[in-house]
């Protein structure tokens, strides 16, 4: 089964959409679920890196989609794409993807992480 | 999801053709026996023609053989019927009425032709004809000798015997016993007779089937999408007139996903409405907790480690069965691919939605599940009409209000014969243990009997699914042998209420 990795989803300019946050919930609670964010998938990326040089597929799979998931929790449109990405690349055993995928994935990671922080200076 | 009806027509198709070779075998066999008896008449037929002696000296050898034959009967009769010669199977055949002539032979035994019933006279009899210098190559009869309780099918052939003069001297009679092949190429027959209007039902159940998805999606008050071919989505959400709104601060919700984000972020909105939350880890956990409170709706997510949503899903809806309740269950999940919503509302969820689902979408589907659900108090239980613990009733006010009176009467009827089809679909690909044709099929049932509320038949089309995929064919079983119980209840309800309302097109 191809899993559709977001195909057509564009790219945003803004790593998390922190005032859509602020739209749905409020600004104590986007606070406290961006905190939960970074508590929740910082461990996992380290443990995604290991898997992907292990080519483990469960354990990318599970990993990319929690990711993914979570970067649609707190409106991280790159960060979610790039990991749907890693999630088909696991999925159909797309090695090449993979390792590319992950290198994107670090990469929207540490700007999701920058945009946080960011943010956090700023209340 | 393949579609399985051509399958199950391929499946009938292969059943007739097997069944018919079958016969052909069975009619090999009877011909290898007439074979014999057409060999017996030629040496007859040739003594005959011969004019010198030494015809008549083998005449003696040619009784015998055919005298001492162990399954053909042979009577030997004179010119005016009178039964001169017989063996030991013609006896057993036609009982003490041999001992005479063919007259009391017709007395005491009763002859009828191949359909039972028809009662021949002595003159319409084969060895009357052949007494006439009918020569009778192979007839039908059915025989009741006197102290038989049942009767047998004898095929029955006639050699006449003529003298020099060409006048009619005698008669020999041949019979064969050929019961056991008329009643299998009988039943092979009413089978055959039954596969094909099994397949016709079919080929009928699938158009009435898309007549009663169109007639659904008339009423649909969600923007749902529609499968026509397997209608796998509740079309309307099945009004629950009876029941007040429930207020929701006194629902309780319970939040199952193993990631806290994800579980924070629902957790969030919920608390905007007020609602009362648990939570829960894994699937594990929330069987454990569904099955000690009562809550209003369970967002459950479906990739979970220890157990995770389909599989607690599928244990709630088995444990419900027997509790008589139903929890509605959301599927919240990151899946997005295409099939997944099919796949969750399959295993027994009643809603699917993403994470990161709009707030307002959410709470339409909040609204929509507390509308479904009410506390259970015992005073209230009291004053409600009877119904015995895990039976299935239809709502017929509530549908009436959807749908009007009179195009409830064309859904019911679409309804009731669509799902015996179905259902009958689907106990034979469960006897085949054919999974994927099960799945199809029970699937097949599951969206409209959710569309006009028969939830509990709705489950059991899951679990059924659930089971012939996981290989349990016993349980898929009896879970069909519980939704055929509880679509009885139903189309005794819909018989009555046709009655009362005096429906004309109703029939259960």
């Amino acid at each position: 089964m191809v899993v559709d990795y977001c195909v057509g989803m564009p790219m945003v300019a803004t790593p998390v959409d922190i005032q859509g946050l602020q739209d749905e919930l409020d600004a104590e609670c986007a606070l406290e679920l961006l905190a939960a964010f970074i508590d929740d998938t910082a461990p996992q990326l380290a443990l995604l890196s290991d898997a992907v040089v292990a080519r483990d597929v469960s354990k990318v799979k599970s990993v990319a989609h929690m990711l993914k998931g979570c970067c649609r929790s707190i409106k991280a449109q790159n960060g979610e794409q790039a990991s749907a990405k890693l999630e088909h690349a696991a999925v159909t055993g797309d090695w090449s993807l993979a390792d590319e995928a992950l290198l994107d994935l670090d990469s929207r990671y540490g700007e999701i992480l920058d945009c946080i922080t960011d943010y956090l200076e700023t209340v | 999801m393949t579609n399985s009806w051509d399958g199950q027509i391929n499946r009938l198709s292969d059943q007739i053709s097997d069944l018919r070779e079958t016969l052909e075998s069975s009619q090999v066999v009877e011909k290898e026996q007439l074979v014999e008896l057409d060999r017996a008449r030629m040496k007859l037929r040739a003594l005959s023609a011969d004019t010198d002696t030494r015809g008549l000296s083998e005449l003696p050898r040619l009784l015998q053989s055919i005298m001492n034959h162990q399954s053909m009967a042979v009577i030997v009769a004179g010119e005016s019927g009178r039964i001169l010669l017989f063996n030991a199977v013609a006896e057993r055949l036609l009982g003490e009425g041999i001992k005479g002539s063919f007259d009391t032979l017709s007395e005491k035994t009763s002859f009828f032709r191949p359909d039972r019933t028809t009662i021949l006279g002595s003159s319409e009899l084969p060895w009357a004809r052949a007494l006439k210098g009918d020569d009778i190559e192979q007839t039908q009869l059915f025989v009741k000798p006197p102290e038989a309780s049942e009767g047998i099918f004898v095929s029955v052939s006639c050699t006449v015997l003529r003298d020099h003069k060409e006048e009619v001297s005698g008669a020999v009679v041949f019979l064969l016993d050929n019961t056991e092949q008329v009643q299998v190429e009988g039943q092979i027959r009413n089978l055959c007779e039954y596969l094909e209007r099994q397949i016709n039902n079919i080929e009928t159940a699938r158009s009435e089937i898309n007549l009663l998805a169109e007639k659904l999606e008339k009423v649909k008050t969600a923007t749902i999408g529609f499968d026509k071919e397997h209608i796998p989505i509740p079309a309307i959400r099945p009004p629950v007139v009876t029941r007040p709104a429930v207020n929701a601060a006194q629902a309780r919700v319970l939040v199952v996903d193993d990631i806290p984000v994800n579980q924070k972020l629902l957790i969030m909105h919920l608390k905007k409405m007020n609602l009362e939350i648990d939570t829960a880890a894994n699937g594990k956990e929330a069987v454990e907790k569904v099955m000690q409170a009562t809550y209003a709706l369970v967002f459950m997510d479906c990739d979970m480690p220890v157990m995770n949503g389909y599989e607690a899903t599928q244990e709630i809806r088995r444990l419900e069965i027997t509790s008589g309740k139903h929890v509605p269950i959301v599927a919240m999940t990151s899946y997005d691919r295409e099939g997944d919503r099919e796949r969750c509302l399959s295993i027994g969820m009643d809603e699917y939605l993403t994470k990161g689902t709009p707030p307002k979408k959410l709470q339409e589907v909040v609204q929509w599940c507390l509308s479904r659900h009410k506390p259970v108090h015992k005073e209230e239980a009291a004053q409600t009409v009877p119904i015995v613990q895990g039976e299935q009733v239809l709502d017929l006010d509530a549908l009436t209000e959807s749908f009007g009176a009179d195009e409830l009467q064309d859904v019911l009827r679409l309804f009731l014969t669509s799902t015996t089809t179905l259902a009958s679909c689907l106990e034979f690909a469960l006897e085949e243990r054919d999974a994927q044709s099960v799945s199809h099929f029970a699937y097949s049932l599951k969206g409209p009997c959710a569309s006009i509320g028969l939830t509990k038949m709705s489950d059991l089309s899951a679990i059924i699914t659930s089971d012939a995929e996981a290989g349990r064919w016993e349980q898929a079983a009896v879970s069909c042998e519980q939704f055929k119980r509880l679509y009885s209840r139903v189309k005794e309800q819909v018989s009555a209420a046709s009655e009362k309302n005096k429906w004309s097109l109703i029939t259960a």
